[in-house]
């Protein structure tokens, strides 16, 4: 039996149940028992007529695998039932909710006072020229609050796939990662990416920058600006190399500038949640719409957004590209 | 009829082409080319639709980032197939 | 006519002769048997695309237009970037994606290039 070669601990988890096998990762319950394809089935009679030893083990191992097919059939057929009762609750749950919907095009408060009441009083209410800046980071804050939280969930659910560690470099991908590190070599000593990305990278990042600030003025905002610098980042990890980029941006710092952003803009706005539309008063004074420092939490909830951006960007590319975010 | 209405009747013609055609390509690298594409003609459109923000973030993400992750992991499967099939052979030898 | 609506017709018609351009550019991201056909039909799109935007700024009269320029000049130099450093072969071990008839020819060409 070649399994035994395997550090999993397949081979000697067969005895183990065939749900907690698929907890812990082994087994691909609805595609199928994997790894009882390599010994052949033999009949009852047969196993009782054999004298061998190493027969006999390897028979009974053969009728604990039945019973484990015979539990994997079981769990198929209630995986399948029970998928199918939720999906038919929730689906009359979210029709009899879409029934209680008032008609399309009627008239109700969203449609007449709420869009008036952002566009006419908007830039004086909250300071920004662009409305839509104002909008989404200071009538509804607690919404991009919810997504900037989606980025940062997607980079650490990103990570636990695709990190490198112990159990993944046995299962064979050290030669990927081996061919990586001497691509990056010979690409960091080519002079024409060297030398444009001398001069293009602090241009894109400056870009990126005064895209970032003037989102209350202009077009841009959080969301733009850390998407240029995310590929600011990216542009200068695949031209002057992955180690020179390690120097300055390594994992602990990704860490600390998600964590910090997304906890400010968690402490500046999460009271929405039980105050509802009644604001406490922002102690951050609006200023005259037109200058860079104007709209009050506009500035730093943008800053912070674009800083969780940014980092979720570079953490996307640099993990599927070698594993890891800053190197080891 | 002026010239930007044709400009944005043949921009809708062109998106459905880009669309129709990255189904039926032959390899998965000119799909992602193709969905490059498609994000660059959206955001002309975004712009004659005058909406300044869609259209940032539409040239950021749509074809920077996310065409530049497609890539990376496109080449990421390929040599993962190359090594496995060399595993194989490996074995096949043994 | 007066010399506005004569300006618009200018900067449309402009326009227009410029995305029947990236159309054909498309017509050869489509077609174009080989990776390199792509990849220059990709950075052809988008100085194309950066032009029609600073046209259209023009027309509009919106200064706003220009960032965007800038911006997508910088993002699509990043993006033909890592497409033409990823997909040229480096050894023998790894194959082209281009589909395993036209291995060999694509492989001579830039073995004769180097």
């Amino acid at each position: 039996m070649k399994k035994g070669n395997k550090k999993t601990g397949s081979a000697l988890s067969i005895g183990k149940s065939v749900f907690f096998r698929w907890l812990d990762g082994d087994i691909d319950l609805l595609s199928g028992i994997t790894d009882t394809s390599e010994v052949p089935d033999i009949s009852r009679d047969e196993l009782r007529k054999t004298q061998n030893q190493k027969v006999r083990k390897i028979a009974s191992s053969i009728s604990m695998r039945r019973a484990a097919r015979a539990e994997e059939k079981s769990f198929q057929i209630l995986y399948r039932i029970i998928a199918a009762v939720s999906c038919m609750l929730l689906i009359s749950v979210l029709l009899y909710t879409t029934s209680k919907l008032p008609e399309y095009g009627a008239e109700n408060p969203q449609t007449l006072e709420v869009v008036e009441r952002y566009v006419e009083k908007g830039v004086e209410e909250t300071g920004a020229i662009n409305i839509v800046a104002g909008m989404i980071l200071d009538y509804r804050a607690f919404d991009t609050l919810g997504e900037s939280h989606v980025l940062f969930t997607a980079l650490v659910c990103v990570m636990i796939l695709l990190k490198k560690d112990r159990k993944n470099m046995q299962r064979g991908l050290d030669s990927y990662h081996q061919i990586e590190k001497e691509h990056f070599h010979r690409i960091s000593t080519e002079s024409i990416m060297r030398n444009v990305g001398r001069v293009l990278i602090p241009c894109i990042f400056v870009y990126g920058v005064y895209v970032l600030l003037n989102g209350q003025n202009g077009p841009g905002g959080g969301f733009s600006g850390g998407a240029v610098m995310g590929a600011g980042l990216i542009m200068a990890s695949a031209s002057v190399g992955f180690e020179k980029v390690d120097r300055y941006f390594t994992a602990k710092v990704s860490a600390v500038i998600t964590v910090c952003a997304l906890g400010f803009y968690s402490f500046a706005k999460g009271y929405v949640f039980f105050t509802g539309a009644n604001h406490l008063e922002n102690h951050i004074p609006k200023g005259t719409p037109g200058n860079l420092l104007s709209g009050g939490m506009i500035l730093p909830l943008d800053i912070a957004v674009g800083l969780v951006v940014m980092c979720t960007m570079f953490g996307f590319y640099s993990l599927f590209r070698r594993g890891s975010i800053g190197g080891k | 009829m002026t010239a930007i209405d044709i400009v944005k009747i043949l921009l809708l013609v062109l998106l459905i082409v880009c669309a129709v055609s990255v189904n039926f390509t032959r390899t998965i690298l000119s799909a992602v080319i193709i969905f490059m594409s498609y994000s660059s003609i959206m955001c002309i459109v975004w712009i004659l639709l005058e909406s300044p923000d869609l259209a940032i973030t539409e040239a950021a993400v749509g074809a920077g980032i996310s065409g530049i992750l497609f890539l990376v992991t496109l080449r990421r499967i390929r040599e993962a197939d190359a090594d496995r099939e060399e595993q194989e052979t490996n074995e096949e030898r043994k | 006519m007066s010399i506005e609506t004569a300006y618009e017709w200018l900067y449309g018609c402009m326009i227009l002769f410029l995305v029947i351009l990236a159309g054909v550019m498309l017509f050869r991201a489509i077609i174009g048997p080989r990776v390199t056909d792509r990849i220059m039909s990709v950075n052809m799109l988008g100085t194309l695309v950066v032009s029609c935007i600073a046209v259209a700024s023009q027309l509009l009269q919106e200064l706003w237009l220009l960032d965007v320029a800038m911006i997508y000049t910088m993002i699509s130099f990043i993006s033909v970037l890592i497409l033409a450093t990823m997909y040229i072969p480096r050894n023998r071990k790894m194959q082209m994606p281009e589909g395993k008839e036209k291995q060999n020819v694509t492989r001579k060409t830039n073995k004769d290039r180097r």
